[in-house]
């Protein structure tokens, strides 16, 4: 069967890479944000610092090297992330989350798709996926800037470190409620030929574009076929 | 039982001898603990190290209004430096002072965005933040702050919080019934929800005290704001989580369409 | 030790310290569970001090821990207690790296500034040979000592006049004297120094502040405790000042009026002016305790038919001048003396035997006409209103109320004439000696602790120079004419100068022209502990002690308002080869005086030490003041008396003298000889400009201004203990007090702004320039530069290898100013040039 490519290998490992960041930005930020619930996660972090600084507990050491850590993943990101996102803007024209059609019928679809459990009139992503995305992209946006404030605080002023930690807040919860629906929809039964094309082959079979993405199979057809972003 | 402090910015001579005085005391608490001989301790700038500092600006066109006080820690009851330290460095002492301890700060300046008044001071060479803890040490032993001990003016008034508020609403009075004037005495009561009451209080002039940074409803807003978003945060987290959790079940109860 | 190690095992790893631009790495410290011990624990001795951070000597403790000065407290003994941040600060004076640690010797050029080492031996020999050799010649009185913080009070005098010079000079004349102590010292017949006054700040209900800041210039015990008392009872106050004074007036019930340096003297005069206009004055006080109602000539200002008698005081043998004098009694319509009268008239023109008579008060009303506040307004800039609701203040809140008496006035050649008015707003409101008014200084005279010496018989430079052109000198206050003797060689030029703490250079106006004179100088020898501008300029530095590390004579005056007595201890060891003053007296003694004389007046003090010097001082005192002893002094280091408002007076008639008798006498005489500033004595108020004003016709060009200097509470005239002090300079970096003030319209004309770096240069003399930050701001008069006084290197940069804590930059006045000297007094108007600025 005739396989469509959906992700190249640099959206993959992006998407990989992605995770690792998000891993380490959740362990390492959780007990930041939330210090009371999550101080526990400085135990680990703390007991290899504890070798060389025994003057310090768990939470002075482990903080610090939660926040030197965290600051790590950041600088990761920050040489990732404009890498992917050049590359993308480039192609920002075959971006397949624009809008198709209405919010109204995009809810439909996706009620149809998950609770009839019956193949949705969905483009190269369905509704809640473009949502998603769209707030990936904002969502990331926010904490890279409000990070670099905080990550370079010398450089601003009190009252914008402020506004920065509001908004690394905001982009932290952005994260926290739409990460769960993600992972959920991705380890889902209903789309193990998606998850496959992310983690393992990049392409889904051209039946299955045919039946579940019907409105990305026709844009396909009528550009003469080849993989799409 | 609170104790309390008291500044009477009518009374204050700015002569600073509170904040030399802090210098010399965290200098001399240095060499209590080793880390350095009270000759060498002397001789390094560490302004960090006076909690209690000069303030001088003005304002106006000429002539001018000098706007000159000393500027330090007001020991809040709900103390939002405390709240928001992840290293837990900060703690609220049962009988009212703010301490930050020197040995768990980590650094983060979490304190510095929280603080209403713009009081605690980050050190970059020692990388930890330093800010008031009302001589706690002298306290437990029964001795007053040091500033308290070094104000000529008796400007600086330290005792029980009951003490405190008396004196203030005398000089208060005292004041209003000489200069035809009203006073303030700030903190007494509550100053906003992100304070509550101040165990540092200051008389001074009502018409002028939003000058020297003592305003009413004093709060740092996108950090009390916070609050707010991590409670939306949650609930919309908890709300996703039942949701996919639902979703979980419902397809449990479905066979998948292969 | 384990902190240490596992410290070093931490730096060891360099992968962490790469973290360190995202997080902070910085110092680890030890975890504490519980609260510390508080650093008073352990405290082995708390030892009685008099603070010497600044000269006012206030009573202190000095807390002492492993060996070390930790810390200053007030002394808890005295109902007026207080030390400020200076004091506090003292600890960190003692332990600083700049201190001089061994006697130097020059090696290179005066002002050069390469000295060597040598050891004490030598340096005393040295200085000893010089000394011995003029005393041979039997020209001792060719060395002059000038002392100031000195370490050997009570010891120096006693040596010099024994050794034959009179030339023991204080640096009076570049503060106080002689403007201020004969300016208001008329109306009590003698000189009467800033510690002659207090003001009763704690029960005033009003005060005008001019020419002192007592927040500013803080003199703790006890003006600056009467002030803060004063403050917390709900003083009103107003400022009158070139710069906005916020030590003093910033708050409710304050205020500050801008004012023209130089011209303190109009607004008084102009006060005084509406008191007299509306009859604001107190006059049972001017009838009863002033001579306003004597009879004088309109014409020749001599009194009617006074009786004249001259009494020998049996105590101190001097001629006492006494002068009963007639009034125009209402009662019985006739002149007669005044103590014959029943109702002696304030006011009024009388005939008497075809001859016009008036009141002395009539004389001053007269004179006063012209002073109306439109005139002081165009003079001083303040406005008429402003200068009307201040004498209707001062009327109303009579005699709870003052004029405060200042202090430093050597700044104008008019402060004679300036403090002259200032006393007569206060006379007309008869505010002396009241409660809430202004009382004079109670003291217990002492014992010195060396046997009486007799006086030398040589003529004292400043006396001759008092008794040919500044008749209101006083000689023990007038260290420049020491430089003017070696200008003009009148009345002979000294050869050795032995500055004791003393910085005759950066202290006193001229300071170029006074480093060219010094060529004609054999030897300089200066004591102090930090390096000054006079030690680049001595021969022979030796170090000092600072106060901690010495004992010394028993203390009693204070700026106070109950007699004191305080005590002095030492409390830590000198820092290596530091010594008191004291010592070194003690040893050019017995180098330089014969055998029998040493033994005479030192032989006890080098024997029985200070313990011996201390009962001398108290002896038989006790009787007198009780509680007075030696052993209270030395546990609490301080006896206090009773509180007293009584003012010294010494005036011929024996009353206030609102018109001056020794002042006419004065006039009449510089008048008959025709000298120049013969009116700087006039006995009736009298507006005389400064020297500035003479030269700028009033009028001051864009690019000029006078600068003025105000005292910092964190800094003292110009020592190292305060000038060079890590601790205070941390504050004044915070608070900029190196900076000079601008007011913005001025900077905005020379386009300067905030923050710049300028480059200030009198205008009489260009070539000097000393660069300096400035703070524009609308807190100083726009004819004004301000700065806090002697902070800075001004035109020594060259101090700062010695003073690594002075601040970089910033101008000393007296580097500026002219070698000029006030008419009459002598004083160093230092202010009183014009000064230019421009964009470094």
């Amino acid at each position: 069967m005739r396989e469509i490519q959906a992700f190249n290998r640099f959206q993959r490992s992006m998407h990989l890479h992605y995770i690792h960041f998000m891993v380490i930005f959740f362990l390492t930020g959780l007990p930041q944000v939330a210090p009371h619930h999550f101080r526990w996660l400085l135990y680990f972090f703390w007991v290899p610092f504890a070798w060389f600084s025994p003057q310090t507990t768990y939470l002075s050491g482990g903080m610090k090297v939660a926040m030197v850590l965290h600051r790590l993943a950041a600088v990761g990101l920050l040489i990732y992330a404009p890498l992917f996102a050049l590359r993308e803007l480039k192609n920002m024209g075959r971006w397949q989350i624009w809008p198709e059609g209405g919010p109204g019928a995009g809810i439909a679809e996706l009620i149809k798709h998950y609770l009839s459990f019956q193949p949705g009139r969905f483009g190269k992503y369905n509704f809640g996926q473009k949502c998603l995305a769209w707030l990936t992209i904002v969502a990331t946006g926010i904490m890279i800037v409000s990070g670099c404030i905080l990550m370079f605080k010398d450089a601003f002023s009190p009252s914008a470190w402020r506004w920065a930690r509001f908004f690394h807040d905001v982009g932290f919860f952005i994260f926290l409620v739409i990460l769960p629906i993600h992972i959920y929809m991705a380890l889902h039964p209903l789309n193990r030929k998606g998850f496959r094309a992310m983690f393992e082959t990049g392409t889904l079979p051209e039946d299955y574009v045919k039946t579940h993405h019907p409105l990305w199979w026709e844009k396909i057809k009528s550009r003469g076929g080849g993989s799409m972003s | 039982m609170k104790v309390s402090m008291l500044y009477d910015m009518q009374a204050c001579i700015r002569c600073y001898a509170c904040s030399v005085q802090c210098g010399i005391e965290n200098r001399a608490r240095l060499s209590r603990d080793g880390r350095g001989t009270p000759e060498r301790v002397l001789e390094n700038q560490r302004p960090e190290l006076r909690f209690i500092f000069p303030v001088f600006h003005y304002l106006g066109n000429y002539p001018g209004r000098a706007v000159s006080y000393v500027h330090h820690c007001m020991h809040c009851e709900n103390a939002p430096c405390a709240r928001r330290c992840p290293a837990a460095a900060i703690e609220v002492k049962p009988y009212g002072p703010v301490v930050i301890h020197e040995e768990r700060c980590i650094g983060c300046r979490a304190c510095v965005e929280a603080c209403p008044f713009n009081v605690p001071r980050f050190a970059p060479r020692m990388g930890k933040t330093y800010k008031c803890f009302m001589c706690y040490d002298r306290l437990e032993a029964g001795l007053p702050p040091a500033c308290v001990e070094a104000c000529p003016a008796r400007a600086l008034y330290f005792g029980t919080r009951e003490e405190v508020l008396e004196e203030g609403r005398r000089r208060v009075s005292r004041y209003e019934k000489r200069l035809g004037e009203t006073f303030t005495l700030y903190g007494a009561e509550r100053v906003s929800e992100a304070t509550g009451y101040l165990h540092w209080v200051t008389v001074g002039p009502a018409a002028i005290l939003e000058d020297y940074t003592l305003r009413p409803d004093a709060a740092q807003k996108p950090i009390e704001a916070l609050d707010a978003v991590r409670t939306i945060g949650w609930v919309l987290f908890g709300a996703s989580a039942a949701g996919v959790i639902g979703h979980f079940f419902y397809s449990l109860g479905k066979r998948v369409e292969e | 030790m384990e902190t240490k190690l596992s410290r070093r095992k931490f730096l060891k790893l360099s992968g962490i310290a790469a973290f360190s631009p995202f997080v902070r790495l910085g110092d680890s410290v030890r975890l504490s569970e519980k609260a510390p011990e508080p650093v008073d624990y352990g405290v082995e001795r708390r030892v009685p001090l008099r603070c010497r951070m600044c000269a006012q000597q206030c009573p202190a403790i000095g807390v002492v821990k492993g060996g070390r000065l930790i810390k200053m407290e007030a002394n808890p003994h005295l109902p007026y207690a207080g030390i400020c941040g200076r004091s506090r600060s003292a600890p960190a004076a003692v332990y600083n790296p700049d201190r001089l640690k061994y006697p130097l010797l020059r090696v290179g050029k005066r002002g050069e500034g390469k000295f060597k080492r040598i050891s004490w031996e030598e340096a005393l020999d040295r200085i000893a040979a010089v000394l011995k050799k003029y005393r041979e010649k039997g020209e001792p009185e060719r060395v002059v000592y000038l002392p100031r913080f000195t370490s050997a009070a009570g010891l120096d005098k006693p040596f010099w006049h024994l050794y034959g010079t009179p030339n023991v000079l204080s640096y009076a004349d570049t503060c106080h004297s002689a403007g201020h102590d004969w300016g208001l010292g008329v109306y009590f017949g003698h000189p009467t120094t800033p510690g002659a006054f207090w003001m009763d700040y704690p029960h005033a209900r009003f005060g005008v502040i001019a020419m002192r800041n007592p927040g500013g210039g803080l003199c703790v015990y006890q003006f600056g405790t009467l002030f803060a008392e004063g403050r917390r009872n709900g003083v009103r106050l107003v400022a009158v000042d070139v710069r906005f004074p916020n030590e003093a007036v910033e708050g409710a019930g304050r205020k500050w009026l801008p004012i023209r340096p130089g011209t303190d003297a109009a607004f008084h005069l102009a006060l005084a002016h509406e008191i007299v206009k509306k009859k604001g004055y107190d006059e049972e006080f001017l009838r009863r305790q002033t001579n306003a109602c004597m009879l004088i000539d309109p014409e020749t200002l001599e009194p009617y038919q006074p009786e004249i008698t001259e009494k020998v005081d049996p105590k101190t043998k001097k001629k006492k001048k006494h002068v009963r004098y007639r009034v125009w009694d209402e009662a019985q319509k006739r002149a007669v003396f005044k103590d014959a009268a029943q109702r002696p008239a304030l006011r009024g023109e009388f005939r008497l035997g075809g001859r016009r008579l008036i009141t002395a008060f009539e004389a001053i009303c007269r004179a006063l006409e012209e002073y109306t506040p439109e005139w002081a307004e165009k003079i001083t800039t303040i406005p008429a209103e402003e200068i009307r609701r201040v004498a209707e203040e001062l009327i109303r809140h009579k005699p709870r109320t003052f004029v405060d008496t200042g202090w430093y006035s050597e700044r104008y050649a008019n402060v004679l004439r300036q403090f002259h008015a200032l006393g007569l707003v206060n006379t007309l409101l008869g505010v002396w000696e009241k409660k809430g008014g202004i009382g004079g200084i109670p003291k217990v005279k002492l014992h010195g602790p060396l046997p009486k010496v007799p006086k030398p018989k040589a003529l004292q430079i400043t006396k001759y120079y008092q008794q040919k052109f500044y008749p209101f000198l006083v000689p023990k206050a007038g260290r420049r004419f020491v430089f003017e003797a070696l200008r003009t060689g009148k009345p002979y030029e000294p050869r050795v100068l032995f500055a004791m703490g003393q910085n005759f250079i950066g202290g006193s106006a001229g300071s170029p022209e006074i480093i060219k004179l010094l060529d004609k100088v054999e030897l300089i020898v200066c004591m102090t502990p930090f390096m000054d501008e006079s030690c680049l300029y001595a021969d022979i530095i030796l170090p000092d002690t600072l106060f901690p590390e010495r004992d010394e004579v028993l203390h009693f005056k204070f700026k106070q308002s109950m007699p004191t007595v305080a005590m002095h201890m030492k409390a830590v060891e000198p820092p290596f080869e530091a010594r008191p003053g004291s010592w070194v007296i003690l040893e050019l003694a017995r180098r330089v005086l014969k055998p029998e004389e040493f033994d005479k007046y030192f032989g006890d003090f080098a024997r029985g030490g200070w313990e011996l010097a201390w009962r001398r001082q108290l002896q038989g005192l006790a009787e007198k003041h009780p509680g007075l002893s030696l052993e209270r002094l030395k546990k609490e280091g301080v006896w206090y008396g009773r509180q007293s408002y009584r003012i010294k007076r010494k005036t011929w008639t024996g009353e206030i003298e609102i018109f001056s008798l020794i002042l006419l006498e004065k006039w009449k005489k510089l008048k008959a000889q025709g000298h120049p500033h013969a009116d700087h004595a006039h006995p009736l108020p009298l507006w005389m400009p400064p020297f500035w004003w003479q030269e700028a016709k009033g009028r001051l060009r864009e690019d000029e201004f006078i600068l003025c200097t105000g005292f910092s509470p964190l800094n003292s005239f110009t020592g190292g203990q305060t000038r060079d002090n890590p601790l205070l300079l941390e504050i004044w970096n915070q608070i900029g007090v190196d900076r000079v003030w601008i007011h913005p319209e001025k900077a905005r004309r020379l386009g300067i702004s905030d923050g710049d770096l300028v480059e200030v240069f009198p205008a009489h003399n260009p070539g000097l320039k000393a660069r300096a930050r400035v703070w524009v701001t609308p807190l100083v008069h726009p004819e004004v530069l301000f700065t806090y006084y002697g902070v800075a290197p001004g035109i020594f940069p060259q101090l700062k290898r010695y003073l690594a804590f002075l601040p970089e930059h910033g101008v000393n006045i007296n580097h500026f100013s002219k070698f000029h000297f006030a008419p009459l007094e002598g004083g160093h108007a230092t202010q009183d040039v014009i000064i230019k600025v421009r964009r470094a």
